[in-house]
């Protein structure tokens, strides 16, 4: 996988040490150094730009010296400084968030800050429209965010907003939660498998598509393959006829992919013929839904949009075993982004563990239903996408090899 | 001038020192400024790229078949000495052993080096003469009997300011910076910044970055978005 770094250099007068980093993602404009995701999802690409955004706006200061110099906590002066620096990213005309179903506004991503609250969960948290009415004003009042007195007027504010919220609210607050603050250890969340959902037969046109292949043999009539002799002998050629293509994918149906009910009848209606299935979670807990399975596929929408409900990711891994043990070829459909338990991020060991079952499994991801969709319908004379999944060739030696003696 | 700036020492000292070694990072422009910055007495600039399996014959001559019958032919450091032009000497970290030992005469001090031909005659250089070398590694892994010859040696720790004029003044600045980057994992060479700012008007900004940044085209956009919004 090529590594992505980033250039602050293009935004500051001082080099920077960059460096990657699988959980982190932070920007020391004191000492210069930044720490990111280096792979290429969205998730890391977006999370790169609002660090370099960082170099650009905020000011040469530790959060501590400037809170001490403004009179204000120096957590919530990081707050306010990122949804300063989301603003000022938006208004430079720079794309820096996924696009979801209600494009989160600057009081919606500082609500969810301030509430401690996952991303995915945050448009659909019903504490959040209370929240985002009580955060809106006070970026108002706190002025245009290209001045600096943005960051120390909001962060105030939030100071006196904060022991005015409920205690169900407060409790909750806490930025940047970790499961050790809650009283939790990073793990997967359980998961529960769900085939209850209502299928019926793919239609017959494409229940029988079939493809042609030409397989080679060691019996036949003409041997048009002779340069094989050497390897597995087959030097005959006949016409066959391969079932249809098949495989798994697995989407990851989570918030932060921003998937609609409508993207996922598409990928269903596409291809029936492999197995399908979608994963989510809230909470300690996950579902893995079948969505189409023996040319039968999930018919209805409202089955789909209520499964859509559960934004957090929190089963990826036990997802991703299950994948694992399905027909090949192997697709994941995420950004990459995984959690677990309370959708509190992954521990660099269920990071480690994802790329290993990854890798043994050779399960490939792609960010977009889009893509999976592109992969279902290559060019005409294109290639088959699915070559090189299938297993390894393996050849028997049909000569002897000469040796010295 | 500021003792700081490795062009401005380069050009100041290029008409006047006589083996001067210009090292440092890929696509800065040594290599241009070796060839543009004559002496005036000098009328072309003979310039070679050293190869690891070069013979010497390239630098000093070999005999052609004409007619029926061997003409000598000069190699390009044997001209240069004969007409007191310069050489340029490029990637002089990936000579060949046979051009190391022939460089170290041709390299020699001017005034007492000579060497004689296979044809039998015997040259000395020219007044005027003067060889410019270039390469990216580190002078200290040379041989230091090649290293000594060379009395200037400059490291180019900068891109070529007189390159950057090509890339749009708002932009000037933060691509010098991006060209200079140490970490080579990161930099992007001002050689890829100057084919992005040609292909930009043409084929539009994405179509650009994609084909000169591949995969960090759509990040480098955003970034110089960033670059040049508003403080």
């Amino acid at each position: 996988m090529e590594r992505i770094l980033p250039i602050p250099e293009l935004l500051s007068e001082s080099p920077y040490k960059v460096t990657g980093s699988t959980e982190h993602a932070r920007t020391d404009v004191v000492n210069n150094t930044m720490e990111v995701p280096v792979d290429d999802s969205p998730n890391s690409r977006y999370t790169r730009i609002h660090e370099l955004a960082h170099v650009k706006w905020t000011p040469p200061l530790t959060p501590e010296a400037w809170a001490k110099r403004v009179g204000t906590r120096a957590d919530l002066m990081q707050i306010a400084e990122d949804a300063r620096i989301n603003m000022l990213t938006a208004l430079a005309g720079v794309e820096n968030r996924r696009k979801a179903p209600y494009p989160p506004t600057d009081a919606h991503n500082l609500a969810r800050y301030v509430a401690g609250w996952p991303w995915s969960q945050a448009w659909t948290n019903p504490r959040w429209a209370k929240i985002d009415a009580l955060v809106r004003p006070l970026i108002d009042a706190a002025g245009p965010p290209n001045k600096s007195t943005f960051t120390p007027r909001l962060a105030r504010s939030l100071e006196t907003l904060i022991p005015t919220m409920l205690p169900e609210d407060r409790t909750i607050y806490v930025r940047h939660a970790s499961p050790e603050t809650v009283g939790l250890a990073h793990t997967w969340g359980a998961m529960t498998i769900r085939t209850d959902l209502p299928m019926q037969w793919a239609p017959t046109a494409i229940r029988s598509r079939k493809r042609k292949r030409h397989a080679r043999t060691t019996t036949g009539w003409i041997p048009s393959q002779t340069h094989r002799i050497f390897t597995d002998g087959k030097i005959f050629q006949r016409k066959s006829w391969l079932p249809s293509l098949g495989g798994t994918v697995l989407v990851d149906l989570s918030g932060s992919m921003c998937l609609s009910v409508e993207q996922i009848m598409a990928l269903l209606a596409k291809r029936p013929s492999a197995t399908i299935a979608g994963y989510n979670g809230t909470g300690p807990e996950g579902w893995l839904y079948m969505l189409a399975r023996k040319m039968q596929a999930v018919n209805e929408p409202s089955a789909i949009a209520e499964i859509l409900q559960h934004k957090g990711n929190i089963v990826d891994g036990p997802a991703l075993r299950w994948l694992a043990e399905q027909e090949e070829p192997r697709i994941w459909v995420s950004d990459g982004g995984i959690t677990g338990i309370q959708d509190f991020g992954a521990s660099e060991a269920m990071v480690d563990e994802t790329k290993s079952i990854r890798r043994v499994a050779r399960i490939k991801r792609l960010d977009t239903i889009d893509a999976v969709l592109e992969a279902f319908t290559p060019a005409k004379d294109a290639p088959s996408p699915w070559l090189h999944y299938g297993p390894r060739p393996h050849f028997e030696p049909t000569f002897t090899e000469l040796t010295d003696s | 001038m500021t003792t700081d700036d490795p062009w401005a020492i380069a050009t100041a000292v290029l008409p006047h020192a006589d083996r001067i070694l210009l090292h440092g990072m890929p696509s800065s422009g040594k290599s241009y400024l070796g060839q543009r910055v004559l002496r005036p007495s000098q009328n072309t600039a003979y310039t070679t790229t050293l190869t690891p399996d070069q013979p010497s014959s390239d630098l000093l001559g070999f005999y052609m078949v004409k007619g029926h019958d061997m003409v000598w032919h000069d190699g390009v450091a044997a001209r240069a000495w004969r007409e007191g032009n310069r050489l340029v000497l490029n990637e002089v970290d990936q000579r060949s052993p046979e051009v190391e030992t022939l460089l170290h005469v041709i390299l020699d001090d001017p005034a007492t080096t000579q060497l004689t031909l296979p044809t039998g005659e015997t040259i000395r250089p020219q007044p005027g003469f003067q060889a410019v070398a270039t390469m990216n590694g580190n002078p200290a892994e040379m041989p230091e009997a090649l290293r000594s010859r060379f009395t200037v040696q400059i490291h180019m720790t900068t891109v070529n300011p007189a390159a950057l004029m090509a890339i749009p003044v708002e932009y000037r600045m933060a691509v010098k910076r991006a060209a200079e980057v140490t970490d080579s994992a990161r930099r992007i060479t001002l050689r890829v910044w100057l084919e992005f700012f040609k292909l930009r008007p043409i084929v539009g900004d994405e179509v650009a970055a994609k084909a000169c940044f591949g995969i960090r085209g759509p990040e480098i956009l955003a970034t110089l978005k960033l670059a040049t919004a508003a403080a």
